[in-house]
């Protein structure tokens, strides 16, 4: 963080700075899983479970010059070559910044219904997936603990032991959409787009370090061809903490 | 999107793109972070400039990082800190998903496809591996794609003769791209040959379908040649390429290479299976395209026209087109005297193929001997072998002699046999608007210029001799120099064939000087001298000839031979002497018709004799002439 910071305006900057320059990172570590910063690393009770995250497709597809319907002719058509080349043009866009992701059984109700791509972006919290106007192409990844630790839990010099941890407020830009846990609870817990009336609804929130995806980790493909929903900011923070605090007993601050 | 959605003209989105260049005009004006971390998101923003750029097809942007490619493209090239930090992979990418956009304003949409091959090459080593995706990215989105053709190919065969992968690693790079273009296997097929035909794939010794040979596609057709190989005709794409590049005037260097290909091919399905039917075929239609292309190496391209009329000659003796093709391909190759010689060898065959006359008609008036094209055109109106061009040309060669009336009657007469031939019509139109009639036609107009005379072969040397004295044959019972100049010829070579026939014609052989007289000059001798019991001693010698024989007797006067030469002539069927047979057939016709009449044999072709004598000639002449077909 930048030294003299006396505004808001100072904050933002000096947030984005940092956000950027040592947590989306590819030249170092991202300081989110670096050891020696004690992260809150978050272990799966079965660590057979899947972790899912909703990926925006839209610039992989363009750098790689597909389309997408040539993405779900592949999958439909199980054309190993060409996933594996669209995979290996998608990988060579990704840094290493933490990725947003949610257990599987967390959201196995949403995955398994038609509109599941609609439903787990208005259940995440994740505003910017808008198809108002121009359809977005989306993936939804399915990668394994397994597979996160195995890529970087023995591989130096960026091993780590904390390869999944849970979202604090440094790991990524500002953002209106997004809430801390308390911090009692051992993982994040997504504000989604709607109020909420319940914290049992309220979706697990996990940052892991990047997997490199290969053809078997894209599990779904569709289009969100509508607009996330819009509620004003401060009654959804507002009901976002009056269940968390109703839930766990405050924030543990 | 805040923007994506708006026309490519609304004011938001062209202030996108105006604000996008400014900033990266103000960032490639100033210093670069020298901490590393500031560094690597320096370079990740630029990285998402380029990228938004092409996400949203900004067209101003991409206009003016492409027209200051040489700025942007050494700045970009910095800005490499890794896969997820490569800047000059994003403007690369940008460029590439942006052709279209701007190729409207490009002099050249495809300009920078010769860029995107050198990508291809140098993928894995002066740039990165992953550059090849770029590379074929490159030619997918050329503005000429939509047309047709597929130019990545080029590029993957570029990276591969560069590169020299395994067979997997070639494949990875192929099936992604044959999936997302799916064409017909022809028609890929034909592509890679032809990209593999070119260089600098045929000079490093690529041969199709080179590194496709494991494509599952190509498995099938060298599974089916190792099984029973050249059991199969050449495909159609062979000829079709072929074609296709001529059409185009690809230069003779580009096409010998298919040429040769086609040729053997097809001498190695006929030599397994025995049938010539589709080298005759295609040797004609593609020799034929080679003589009538426009472009370089006009000798070259006459003399392997020349090579494909012989060899389908070899298989087929009477093809119609392989006389013709033979006969132009001499022309274009300045062979003159060789070209007149085949076109009369082509008519004495062919005798009732008005095609050869008017096709010999043709160089004849090139060569400047119109007289000698008049004789051949008016013989074959008298005999009913004529078309429309006959009595075109009858009526181009009046016109330029300053016979307009002759040339009105043969144009009228034309017309009335052929009302709906356009050749005519246009003559008659020029005509009638008092305009003169070309003498001679476009075509060897154009080759006349076009021509380079090299040095003959020896065959070339041998025709233009027959030629020659050929030229001597209607003279030599009323000219004196021309009776001289044959017995020189045959005194500086005794055993010219042709010589030894001709002067046997005229008495100036003796087979009786020779241990082994050739029949041809042998006949010559017995019907100079009219001696039938000679004749019926040849016969035996010479079953083939049987007819020539007889009719020989009959115009003798030896009745028993014409009533058996009526018969056979008038039956197509027989087999035993069917070569001189057929020449004779259409000769013959008046006398049949004669004989049908109810005139007995003899008497018709007595009053045919004169006529039938010279169909004898040609007919003897012909048959023996088959040392015209050694190449």
């Amino acid at each position: 963080m930048s030294k003299g910071v006396s505004t808001w305006e100072d904050l933002r900057q000096g947030q984005m700075d940092y956000v950027r320059q040592y947590v989306k990172t590819n030249l170092t570590q991202p300081h989110t899983f670096m050891d020696a910063l004690e992260p809150a690393g978050f272990t799966p009770e079965n660590p057979a479970e899947f972790l899912v995250r909703l990926e925006i497709l839209s610039v992989p597809l363009k750098e790689h010059g597909w389309s997408f319907k040539d993405l779900n002719d592949a999958r439909v058509g199980n054309h190993t070559p060409g996933l594996n080349s669209f995979c290996n043009t998608w990988n060579s866009l990704r840094d290493h910044r933490p990725a947003f992701s949610t257990l599987l059984s967390s959201v196995a109700d949403a995955v398994e219904s038609p509109g599941w791509a609609e439903i787990l972006r208005d259940q995440l919290g994740l505003a910017h997936f808008d198809g108002a106007h121009v359809p977005l192409p989306v993936a939804l990844c399915k990668f394994s603990v397994k597979d996160v630790c195995r890529e970087w839990t023995n591989s130096p010099p960026w091993q780590t032991s904390t390869p999944i941890t849970k979202p604090t407020v440094l790991d990524s830009d500002l953002w209106e959409h997004y809430f801390p846990a308390p911090r009692t609870v051992p993982h994040g817990q997504a504000m989604a787009l709607t109020p909420c009336t319940d914290a049992a609804a309220i979706k697990l929130e996990l940052l892991n370090a990047r997997v490199t995806y290969r053809p078997e980790n894209i599990w779904k493909v569709g289009q969100i061809v509508t607009r996330a929903p819009l509620s004003d900011i401060t009654s959804l923070r507002r009901s976002h903490r009056e269940a968390l605090e109703h839930a766990h007993g405050g924030f543990g601050v | 999107m805040l923007v994506g959605h708006l026309p490519a003209d609304d004011p938001a989105r062209e202030a996108l793109g105006a604000g996008l260049l400014e900033w990266l005009d103000t960032k490639r004006a100033s210093a670069l972070p020298n901490m590393p971390p500031k560094l690597q998101d320096y370079i990740r923003q630029v990285c998402e400039a380029f990228q938004i750029v092409a996400l949203l097809d900004l067209k101003a942007a991409a206009h003016e990082l492409r027209k200051k490619y040489v700025v942007w493209f050494a700045w970009a090239s910095q800005l490499d800190l890794g896969p997820s930090r490569d800047a000059r992979a994003s403007y690369l990418r940008m460029l590439a998903n942006t052709q279209i956009t701007v190729a409207d304003l490009q002099a050249d949409g495809d300009s920078l496809a010769p860029f995107w091959t050198r990508l291809c090459r140098e993928a894995g080593s002066q740039f990165p591996a992953g550059y090849l995706q770029i590379g074929l990215l490159g030619l997918r989105r050329l503005p000429s794609v939509k047309q047709g053709g597929q130019p990545w190919i080029g590029g993957l065969a570029t990276w591969a003769l560069a590169h020299n992968p395994s067979k997997p690693e070639f494949l990875a790079e192929w099936y992604p791209l044959k999936r997302l273009h799916p064409t017909k296997k022809d028609t890929v097929r034909q592509l890679i040959f032809d990209t593999l035909s070119s260089d600098p794939f045929a000079s490093s010794g690529v041969t199709p379908p080179g590194w496709w040979e494991n494509d599952a596609d190509f498995r099938e057709d060298k599974q089916t040649q190792s099984v029973a190989p050249n059991l199969f005709p050449p495909p159609k794409w062979v000829h079709e390429g072929i074609i296709s590049d001529l059409e185009k005037n690809q230069s003779y260097s580009k096409l010998l290479p298919k040429l040769n290909d086609m040729v053997s091919r097809h001498e190695a399905y006929k030599d397994a299976t025995g049938n010539g039917y589709f080298l005759v075929r295609s040797f004609c239609n593609i020799g034929s395209r080679l003589l009538k292309s426009t472009g370089d190496s006009v000798h070259e391209r006459a003399r392997f026209a020349e090579k494909l009329a012989r060899a389908a000659l070899q298989h087929e003796p009477g093809n119609l087109n392989g006389w013709g093709l033979w006969r132009d391909s001499l022309f274009n190759q300045g062979a003159f005297e060789a070209s007149v010689a085949i076109g009369w060898e082509a008519i004495k065959r062919l005798p009732d193929d008005p095609l050869k006359r008017t096709g010999l008609a043709e160089v004849l008036i090139a060569l400047d001997r119109s007289d000698e094209a008049l004789e051949i055109v008016t013989t074959a109106m008298d005999q009913g072998i004529c078309h429309g061009l006959t009595y075109a040309i009858a009526a181009r060669i009046y016109d330029s002699k300053g016979n307009r009336s002759a040339a009105l009657n043969v144009l009228t007469a034309g017309l009335k046999a052929h009302p709906d031939d356009s050749g005519l019509l246009k003559a008659k139109m020029r005509f009638d608007q008092v305009r003169p009639l070309s003498l001679v036609s476009g075509a060897k107009e154009s080759m006349l210029k076009a021509i380079v005379s090299t040095d003959p072969d020896d065959t070339l040397i041998a025709l233009e001799r027959s030629g020659r004295l050929r030229q001597l044959r209607p003279r030599l019972t009323v000219d004196q120099t021309a009776m001289a100049e044959l017995k020189r010829t045959l005194s500086e070579d005794p055993t010219f064939a042709y010589a030894q026939l001709l002067a046997a014609r005229h008495s100036l052989w003796r087979a009786e000087e020779h241990a082994l007289p050739p029949f041809a000059a042998a006949f010559e001798e017995a019907l100079a001298e009219a001696d039938v019991e000679k004749l019926k001693a040849l016969a035996e010698q010479m079953p083939r000839m049987a007819s020539l024989i007889l009719l020989a007797r009959a115009i003798l006067g030896d009745m028993v031979a014409a009533r058996e030469v009526s018969g056979r002539l008038a039956n197509p069927h027989r087999k035993d002497d069917a070569q001189v047979s057929t020449i004779l057939r259409g000769r013959f016709k008046p006398v049949a018709d004669l004989i049908e009449g109810g005139t007995e044999p003899l008497e018709a072709i007595g009053a045919h004799a004169d006529h039938l004598r010279l169909a004898i000639y040609d007919a003897n002449e012909a048959v023996s002439s088959v040392d015209l077909f050694v190449a």
